[in-house]
């Protein structure tokens, strides 16, 4: 008897006991549900967070339109905000005095890059920026160039990439001068970003650079879209300078009236980072911890469960093994069994945080969150499938070999 | 007499009973041969199921000699029985004990899953065993579609599917009417006509009739053995 007509068999039983495995399926579902979708949010959240507060190095501000944390803030006042257009950053950056470090970037997280029949996950973080990027933000390229003023100015068509990106793409050559390809559009690739590792999972080096002209053109949300602007000032005593000076000058440019408040966000760029890891890693660690225990609930069910069955189908059992089962038959079929209820609960639960972290995600982007970009959890997909398996084999293991060490005498006798 | 297959000397089944020690079998020797037809007789606490359940190797001796096909049944362990059990015997049972839902066919091919058959084998033999049975038109029927005498008949098919030494079948017709049991009984005849070695257990002296040697135990020990003068 291979494994698939074990799972039928499986299948078969769960049927014939709808109510009952019903509610074990719904615990497991419930323990998986909680899992995959507080990973897969706070997954979602980290990203946009991290990735855009993670570049930014000491000294440094980010001018944004809205605030990247936004708890609690009046969403809809957010929402009537002007975008900062990349003519009105332009003007920023020309009117600075107190440091000419200003880069203006914008990004754009959940792309494919492509190569040639290579092509990477879909969650490459694309981002467009100026020539002075690299100075404001402390990146820099391993090989190859940086993005030049001319090309930024010119929109060419090229591109620096992550180390994830050549290993994905370019595993054995040398990327520089390779084409990719993102949406349609082809870009030369003329540097590599020097390796950064990951903060909260999320890797620092699954990126591609292009010039945020190009960026504009075909790959924002909206036309003429909300640009951020990262200012350093040159040193740390002359921060609170170069910030008042900002705010004067975007409120300026913003037209914004004395006695109203700024149209802007304009944060220095310390913990706040920090914090907000902090704050969703304390989430994540609860959210695991009660779908673990809903788990380890859900898999004393399916034990109790096994137990009941085995006892209602001892009969069965002893024509079995009066028909020749060997022991690791018996086993190996209330096994089967166990696991397929598991997974069957799994999928559930799977199929249902899935869909709940994406509609969650669906919904802050289109309220005040434009940034956030759902992320498919595979990692956390796999975990679950893995997790299912152990538990429907370690609660269902002594079931099983409970079933598989009945004397066939007794249990063709059981009524 | 033909060749042996089941050769049991001296043989003893002893349970513990708490303190008390319990014999449901003192000292049986008993031979039985290729193509022979045997009723196993005697009231209830006689040993005769004990007996049986040796005979089927779901049991083994305490002490004594079971040789089946030459091979030590004593000395093996729950894995080979159960292999001996799937290879050298086919159990019918009074209640039938068929998977409920599993149809006729999946119920005669289980034994053939057990012993490893491909799929192509065990659908190709399953079907010639209920065609030997007069069930090829009900093969996709579960068993609470078929009337008592049709699932006795499914079990049989299973039993004889594997082409075992031996057909043990315990009380057989006791959860059939007398019309469907002489139909069964028929069928057993037949099978043995065709070479096969026939083991009924039964306390039914008209069942017993119908076998060719008739053993007879009464507490534990065999009262006699003797050959059927109406068979």
């Amino acid at each position: 008897m291979n494994a698939f007509e074990s799972i039928i068999i499986a299948v078969d039983a769960v049927r014939s006991q709808k109510l009952r495995s019903g509610l074990t399926l719904l615990s497991i579902g419930i323990g998986v549900f909680a899992i995959i979708a507080a990973t897969s949010l706070m997954t979602t959240l980290n990203r946009a967070v991290t990735g855009q507060l993670a570049d930014l190095g000491e000294n440094s501000l980010l001018i944004q339109r809205t605030p990247t944390i936004n708890f609690g803030t009046n969403w809809a006042k957010m929402r009537r905000r002007k975008n900062i257009t990349y003519m009105q950053a332009k003007e920023f950056r020309d009117r600075m005095a107190t440091t000419n470090m200003v880069a203006i970037s914008n990004q754009n997280p959940g792309q494919t890059i492509k190569s040639g029949e290579e092509s990477t996950n879909p969650d490459v973080t694309l981002i467009g920026i100026d020539d002075m990027y690299f100075t404001v933000n402390a990146v820099s390229v391993s090989s190859g160039r940086p993005v030049t003023e001319a090309e930024v100015n010119t929109s060419r068509p090229v591109a620096i990439v992550g180390e994830d990106i050549v290993t994905a793409l370019f595993p054995r050559i040398d990327p520089i001068g390779q084409r990719i390809t993102i949406k349609n559009q082809t870009f030369s690739v003329i540097g590599v970003l020097t390796k950064k590792g990951g903060v909260m999972g999320q890797s620092q080096d699954n990126r591609v650079l292009i010039p945020i002209t190009v960026f504009n053109k075909y790959y924002t949300w909206e036309w003429d879209a909300s640009v951020d602007i990262s200012v350093k000032a040159v040193s740390k005593d002359m921060l609170p300078v170069t910030m008042d000076e900002a705010t004067g000058i975007m409120r300026a440019l913003r037209k914004v009236k004395p006695w109203e408040e700024n149209s802007f966000e304009i944060d220095a760029n310390d913990a706040l980072g920090g914090q907000f890891v902090g704050f969703t890693t304390a989430l994540l660690v609860v959210a695991w911890i009660s779908g673990l225990g809903a788990l380890i609930a859900a898999g004393i069910g399916i034990m109790n469960m096994m137990l009941v069955s085995v006892k209602e189908r001892t009969r069965e059992i002893g024509v079995r093994k009066a028909l020749g089962a060997r022991k690791r038959w018996i086993v190996r079929q209330f096994l089967i069994e166990s696991i397929t209820l598991c997974q069957l609960g799994g999928i559930t639960g799977m199929i249902g945080g899935v869909l709940t972290s994406w509609g969650v995600t669906e919904i802050l982007r289109n309220s005040n969150m434009p940034m956030l970009m759902f992320v498919f959890p595979t990692s956390t997909v796999i975990f679950s499938v893995a997790i299912c398996t152990i538990i429907g084999l370690g609660f269902g293991i002594y079931p099983a070999w409970r079933a598989a060490n009945l004397d066939p005498i007794e249990a063709l006798r059981y009524e | 007499m033909s060749r042996p297959i089941i050769e049991i000397s001296n043989l003893v089944k002893r349970y513990e009973m708490g303190d008390e020690e319990v014999y449901a079998l003192r000292d049986v020797s008993l031979t039985i041969g290729t193509n022979e037809y045997v009723a196993i007789m005697g009231p209830s606490g006689s040993g005769k199921s004990t007996l049986m359940n040796m005979l089927g190797c779901l049991d083994t001796p305490s002490s004594g000699t079971y040789l089946f096909n030459g091979e030590n049944v004593r000395e093996m362990d729950d894995d080979d029985l159960a292999e001996i059990r799937n290879r050298e015997i086919g159990f019918v049972f009074q209640t039938f004990n068929l998977l409920p839902r599993a149809t006729a066919l999946q119920n005669v091919e289980l034994p053939l899953v057990y012993s490893g058959s491909s799929k192509e084998e065990r659908r190709r033999r399953a079907e010639d065993a209920l065609t030997r049975v007069q069930l090829a038109d009900r093969m996709t029927h579960r068993p609470n579609e078929l009337s008592g005498g049709q699932r006795q008949r499914v079990a049989i098919a299973r039993a004889i599917v594997t082409a075992p030494s031996i057909i043990l079948a315990d009380e057989p017709t006791g959860n059939l009417d007398t019309k469907t049991g002489h139909d069964i009984m028929a069928l057993f005849r037949e099978l043995w006509q065709a070479g096969n070695t026939v083991i009924l257990v039964t306390h039914e002296e008209d069942i017993a009739r119908h076998a060719m040697r008739i053993i007879r135990l009464r507490d534990g020990r065999i009262e006699s053995d003797t050959t059927n003068p109406d068979a």
